[in-house]
């Protein structure tokens, strides 16, 4: 009985203090949930949140880039960055032996970044490969290798390559960061609409969870469809190359343009830049010299003049001089090309026989009549000289046209200014002025975005016009005087455009260098439109220091090697088939241009 | 239920020692039965639940993976119809570019082409919000709610 006592009573201290024990713990587990010390609640809820939880920016498909018939020019693709846990690998030996042949790194090397650090722990995340092909990643995630981290990086096709590369611009890393933008050209100027909206949104470890939070959507970016016709950008960078290796030019570009309203339909440019490759030589050639490269354009410049004089009212087709040959106003010497003197000669022989003495003359007397140069430069400004044209391209430069006033502006200046020197213009800003002729007097904005899709939703660019530097009549006698350089038995511009009505004018442009002009070289340019009476289409063709020294020998007939086939692809009817349509109440111009 | 008949049980339950305990022991395997019971259908919801979830996950990244391949096929698609390809393709084969001489426009006599009217496309109207509900008990009788009124909506409409 004693012992059965001793033992309850036993029994009773170890059932007690069990009790006591579990009641401690139930009052720390207690404490626990709900008096814990805040600062140690917030980094326990901290290290739960990190555990379970993670915020990551999820990036829109960006926006696709099609010519005007539909055909894509740039178009979203996708690399990988290869990046592994060292922590969940399970066999680093074999891991290494698979990864290398596709990722292009030596096996030992890989193997060596899985070992544990100095401190003894296997680090987290290691990058393996910054980025390795479509491919190879596909590959890497074929193979389910424990802690395998592959990221997708969206990157750029440009499936015409070099042809649109120039207009198209190109998409990369930017240099501050390792996220991806769009530089110079569509992609550069519109890399915002591209882009579309990213988004950071948080998801969950639990599956459950992440699936609801990834169901929010991003904004993706808005297509482009730009006013860029494939066939015709090729067959202008076709000629160009063919033009460039005729004359043993440094360089060059071809110009197409819808005066009517201010289209660009091909802009060709050598040398050539390849998207694909970024070295910094070719990275040099990515900007579009037709937009973003200044240059004299001499005589073509003449077409402004005529135009200018015509809408002043100052000069008129009646309009004579004696040319002298030579003659020193403003304290510089002007010459014609062929430094001769010829006579009498009218407004019309100044153009056709492009004289620089007849536009010197025609400017001064301007000036004269209008009150003092600046109302000379006011005309030029109508016309866009100097300013940038506002095209939808990125990198355009504004041009130069020094006015009084200006440190670099001198009398001599006006003068030449008249026929093309001492002024410089893009590409796209002379062919600009010249649509103004082409268009009844209205300029046109120039673009090269045709229409923007968002979704469902198609928004089109309307044809707006930025200036009327001159009236329907002046413009039309303006052409007139055109048709007549190219036409002219006498011109030195004379073309046979037997089926077409042309009107243009060739240029041949000083270089500039430190105190004077470059003797060796020139640019050699020509600027036209067709058919003369209804212009559906404008060219400008420039070569940098062509073998033949002469716009005339050099420029002019890659202009009518051009013409002949851009006819075929735009389908303009010879002037005789058209007017027979027109008199039977058609319309030649079926095709949209 | 009064509280003499509470005590009366609770007295019943508890009662000391030495007295019939079955009561006892049957409610506490009662207890015992109904808490293993929904601790199997939490944890079988549980295990379902995550099932189901993993495998949302692995369509999802395959899904994913699907429109990565996707675009890349359009990339080349696209490159392989473009122009430089094509026309080496077409020298290959003979073909050469066509000039003005090869083409002859022919004037059909009395034939007016009529260019179709260009009529502006009418913008289409944005669709109304979807009503959005949550799923507490207020948001479930609003749904029935609307429900109700568009069937409503509907017929007074139709009649």
């Amino acid at each position: 009985m004693g012992r059965d006592e001793g033992f309850h009573r036993r029994l009773t201290v170890i059932t007690g203090f069990m009790l006591l024990i579990s009641a401690v713990l139930i009052a720390r587990l207690l404490s626990f949930q709900f008096r814990m010390d805040p600062a140690v609640k917030s980094r326990l809820e901290s290290q739960a949140q990190n555990r379970y939880s993670q915020t990551v920016e999820v990036y829109p498909n960006r926006g696709q880039i099609y010519d005007r018939n539909g055909n894509l020019l740039a178009v979203n693709s996708f690399e990988y960055r290869i990046g592994i846990s060292p922590n969940q690998v399970v066999n680093r030996a074999e891991t290494a032996r698979k990864l290398a042949p596709l990722i292009d790194v030596p096996e030992d090397e890989i193997y060596r970044k899985l070992q544990p650090g100095p401190d003894g722990k296997l680090s987290t995340y290691v990058l393996l490969k910054p980025v390795v092909g479509f491919e190879a990643g596909q590959a890497i995630m074929d193979l389910e290798l424990p802690g395998m981290v592959i990221e997708p990086l969206p990157t750029r096709i440009y499936p015409e390559g070099e042809l649109t590369a120039q207009l198209v611009g190109i998409f990369r890393d930017s240099d501050a960061s390792r996220t991806r933008r769009g530089y110079w050209g569509v992609e550069g100027f519109y890399q915002t609409l591209l882009a579309g909206q990213s988004k950071k949104v948080t998801t969950s470890a639990i599956p459950v969870l992440q699936e609801a939070a990834s169901i929010t959507r991003v904004r993706d970016g808005i297509d482009l469809v730009l006013t860029i016709d494939r066939d015709l950008q090729f067959l202008a960078q076709e000629i160009l190359n063919w033009a460039v290796q005729r004359e043993q030019a440094t360089g060059g570009t071809i110009l197409i343009m819808n005066p009517r309203t201010g289209e660009i339909l091909a802009i060709a440019n050598y040398p050539m830049f390849d998207p694909n490759s970024l070295t910094p030589e070719n990275i040099q050639r990515a900007r579009n010299p037709a937009i973003a490269d200044v240059y004299e354009p001499g005589s073509v410049f003449k077409i402004i003049t005529m135009a200018m004089a015509l809408q002043a009212g100052t000069h008129d087709e009646t309009w004579s001089y004696n040319d002298p040959g030579c003659f020193n106003p403003g304290g510089t010497r002007i010459c014609n090309w062929d430094g001769a003197a010829h006579g009498n000669q009218t407004f019309i022989d100044v153009f056709v026989n492009s004289w620089n003495t007849g536009t010197s003359t025609i400017f001064m007397q301007m000036a004269q009549q209008l009150g003092g140069p600046y109302a000379v430069y006011d005309m030029l400004k109508e016309f866009g000289i100097g300013s940038p044209t506002g095209v939808d391209l990125e990198g355009e430069a504004a041009g130069i046209l020094p006015e009084p006033g200006d440190l670099d502006w001198n009398e001599a200046q006006f003068f030449t200014t008249s026929f093309g020197q001492g002024v410089a213009v893009t590409p796209l800003q002379m062919l600009t002025a010249a649509n103004a002729i082409a268009n009844d007097g209205l300029i046109m904005q120039p673009h090269i975005v045709k229409k923007r899709i968002d979704g469902n939703e198609v928004i089109e660019t309307r044809p707006a016009a930025t200036h009327r530097p001159i009236s329907v009549e002046v413009a039309h006698r303006a052409r007139d005087i055109m048709v007549r350089i190219v036409e002219d038995p006498a011109s030195l511009d004379k073309y046979e455009f037997t089926r077409f009505k042309v009107a243009g004018k060739t240029g041949t442009a000083q270089i500039p260098i430190p105190g004077g002009y470059d003797p060796s070289g020139s640019i050699a340019s020509f600027v036209g439109f067709l058919p003369a009476d209804d212009p559906v289409v404008s060219v400008l063709v420039k070569l940098d220091r062509p073998i033949n020294y002469w716009g005339s020998q050099a420029a002019a007939p890659v202009f009518q090697e051009l013409v002949e086939r851009l006819v075929v692809l735009m389908e303009i009817p010879s002037d005789q088939e058209r007017y027979q349509l027109i008199a039977q109440g058609g319309d030649p111009f079926s095709r949209e241009y | 239920m009064g509280s003499d008949e509470r005590q009366s049980w609770i007295q019943h339950t508890f009662q000391p020692p030495g007295r019939d305990q079955r009561q006892l022991v049957a409610t506490l395997s009662l207890i015992v039965i109904v808490a293993i019971l929904i601790g199997a259908l939490y944890l079988i919801q549980t295990t379902t639940t995550t099932t189901t979830a993993r495998q949302l996950q692995e369509m999802s990244n395959y899904r994913a993976r699907l429109e990565r391949e996707n675009e890349r096929l359009r990339a080349e698609i696209a490159q392989l119809e473009s122009l430089p390809r094509l026309m080496t393709r077409a020298a290959e084969l003979g073909f050469r570019p066509a000039t003005d001489d090869d083409i002859d426009y022919i004037v059909v006599e009395g034939y007016r082409y009529n260019r179709p009217q260009a009529t502006p496309t009418p913008t289409p109207l944005p669709a109304p919000p979807t009503q959005v509900y949550d799923e507490t008990l207020s948001g479930w009788f609003a749904k029935q709610w609307d429900a109700l009124r568009r069937q409503f909506d509907e017929w007074q409409n139709e009649g």
